[in-house]
């Protein structure tokens, strides 16, 4: 359990201080209560709703069948199925394995400071048995910090490990974790959130009035090939490699936020002071927040997908542009690939030097496109704005849906997003979209000379001139010279297979290949010599 | 998260923690309806009414087991 004291100077001579619910300190009983001073001050810390039953397991163990956070079965997903389109709600019987993640957020005041229960199952999925649980702590790499208190595994307190500078932590088990085993891990976390810094993207920051929560919770790490994956995300690209799973989050916060979230908001409860917005989301590689008190929202559909746009009020030219274009992408995608999964999809503004970046059914976009005035790369912002917005929302397939390494094999996601832009560029504008976006892949190649750097390689070995120009860039042309290889129409059926066969999985290069090659009933082996691997 | 059934007072050397009371009204206005202070969380007070009303509101919250909210004071 966490105790938190701010300080922070106002206005007025006057302090402001927070503090929250827990252990009291040493407490005194004064003979005669003194009046209040001149300096009366109000410490708000609301906490948790009347659904919270403890913040820490006791000796009251709750069956492994309930969550003890909310009041429902861990096995109960019905709470999802409004999130997820038609065709999609019969993934929860292709994923009983999934993780489960119940997480409390407790927005301070200030906007700088995160409290949170989290209580996760995670079922063993692989075919050997596990001694330990390893989560990461994104935000002790992202320039903020994070710290777990009170862990349980199945109700008993267990001494964690933590490594790399604080951003891994390893829970041990009591006892091996068989194949298909579960267990309930639970904790509390404190989390301390920066202003924009050049190592964050400005997705774990608060930063003009806008508060970013990217990977605010601590997140299970992938257990694959190599055994638990723990790679530290050098400085290009994105930084999470997750397995796709299910998420119930309570954010807990001022009223006057608003707040988007990954995933359905199946609960809101709303005073003059403060509000509490449940959300499920899932499945989903994240789970992301955004919060400020200047959004303005605008909406419209892409067949049965509500699509949201959040961003100030002054920038609502270009919110209603990211609006259309993510409408059209989205329509677009799911007639080529796959139907987009969830019944919602929102964009938000935030400051970012990465002009966006992908969440599951969400996208946050560089505010600085929303500025018609502005120029990017010498194109009108709304240009390069509708270019950003139709590349974040492919991540939905390629990420989201399809997930990969991102830090080991980033062209799995990055390089075919580009691609399937390139392809909505095409059905959008016919040959001068193609000509248009091809153009552009060659542009960015030309970058670094049109080197014949492998696409293929780990994000933190590229230069950032790189990683732009190679993993994206020539990553695009090379999917470009696959598909006039395998012929377009068996590559766009490629495609697809690729997207439904591994949805809501990882895959590697040596998968894609592999598929690729059963279609086209052929050996790539020389292109991807050529191309991909180093 | 369990709240105690009576509501903590605190005291160390140079503050105090207890409950609101409708007497605090004045001062709970005061930081309310600063527009600095209250940035992020609500839109400014424009009344004692209010003061009082969300006052009684942060005492019943309590009383409910849903909220503590504290009244700092210099000792």
């Amino acid at each position: 359990m966490f105790k938190q004291s701010i300080f922070l100077p106002i206005v007025l001579s006057v302090l402001f201080v927070s503090c929250r619910v827990g252990a009291p300190p040493e407490l005194t009983q004064p003979a005669e209560l003194p009046s209040p001073s001149p300096l009366v001050i109000i410490t708000p810390a609301i906490s948790n709703t009347l659904q919270v039953i403890s913040n820490t397991p006791t000796s009251d163990i709750p069956p492994i069948s309930t969550s003890s956070l909310f009041k429902i079965s861990w096995d109960d997903r019905s709470v999802f199925r409004d999130g997820l389109v038609k065709s999609e709600q019969d993934v929860f019987d292709r994923m009983p394995g999934a993780s489960i993640y119940h997480i409390n957020l407790t927005i301070s005041d200030d906007l700088k400071h995160v409290q949170g229960q989290e209580e996760v199952r995670y079922t063993n999925q692989e075919d050997v048995p596990l001694n330990e649980v390893v989560f990461h702590l994104y935000p002790n790499m992202l320039d903020g910090e994070m710290t777990v208190a009170s862990v349980t595994v199945n109700s008993s307190t267990v001494s964690p490990t933590y490594e790399l500078k604080n951003s891994l932590m390893r829970v041990p088990l009591a006892s091996l974790l068989p194949p298909g085993g579960q267990v309930i891990v639970f904790f509390d976390f404190a989390v301390t959130v920066p202003g924009y810094t050049d190592n964050n993207y400005g997705i774990f920051a608060f930063e003009d009035g806008v508060l970013s929560l990217a990977d605010v919770y601590p997140m299970i790490a992938v257990y694959d090939s190599r055994g638990w994956n723990t790679d530290v995300p050098g400085n290009n690209g994105d930084i999470t490699y997750s397995d796709a799973s299910f998420y119930i989050v309570r954010v807990d916060a001022p009223a006057k936020l608003v707040i988007v979230a990954s995933g359905r908001e199946t609960d809101k409860e709303k005073t003059v002071y403060n509000q509490q917005v449940t959300f499920a989301a899932g499945p989903a590689r994240d789970f992301y927040v955004v919060a400020s008190p200047s959004y303005t929202l605008l909406t419209g559909k892409a067949g049965d997908v509500t699509v949201n746009s959040y961003a100030p009020a002054q920038w609502s030219t270009h919110a209603q542009l990211a609006l259309d274009t993510a409408v059209t992408a989205i329509q677009d995608y799911s007639e080529r690939y796959s139907p987009y999964p969830y019944t919602k999809f929102d964009i938000v503004a935030i400051t970012t030097d990465s002009g966006g970046v992908e969440f599951p059914g969400m996208t946050a976009l560089d505010i600085e496109m929303y500025d018609p005035q502005e120029e990017f790369d010498g194109e009108p912002s709304g240009d390069y704005l509708k270019a950003i917005t139709a590349h974040e929302v492919g991540h939905q397939w390629f990420y989201n849906l399809v997930g990969n390494d991102q830090l080991d094999e980033p062209w799995l996601d990055e390089a075919l997003t580009e691609y399937i832009t390139w392809q909505y560029y095409k059905d959008l504008y016919g040959a001068k979209g193609n000509q248009y976006y091809k153009q552009a892949m060659q542009e960015s190649w030309d970058e670094v000379g049109g080197a014949k750097t492998p696409i293929g390689l780990p994000a933190s070995t590229y230069s950032e001139d790189e990683y732009d120009a190679i993993v994206y860039g020539r990553g695009a042309l090379f999917l470009d010279v696959l598909a006039n290889q395998m012929g377009q129409e068996k590559f766009d059926q490629f495609l697809r297979d690729y997207v439904q066969e591994n949805a809501w999985s990882n895959v590697t290069a040596e998968g894609f290949k592999q598929l690729a090659e059963k279609t086209c009933n052929c050996n790539l082996t020389p292109l991807f010599q050529e191309w991909v691997y180093p | 998260m369990t709240l105690p059934a009576q509501f903590p007072r605190l005291e160390t050397e140079r503050l105090i923690l207890r409950e609101l009371t409708l007497d605090d009204k004045e001062a709970v206005f005061q930081n309310f309806s600063d527009d600095e202070t209250i940035e992020f969380i609500m839109e400014p007070m424009t009344s004692l009414k209010q003061a009082e009303d969300i006052i009684q509101e942060f005492i019943d919250g309590f009383k409910q087991g849903k909220s503590i909210f504290w009244a700092v004071v210099l000792n």
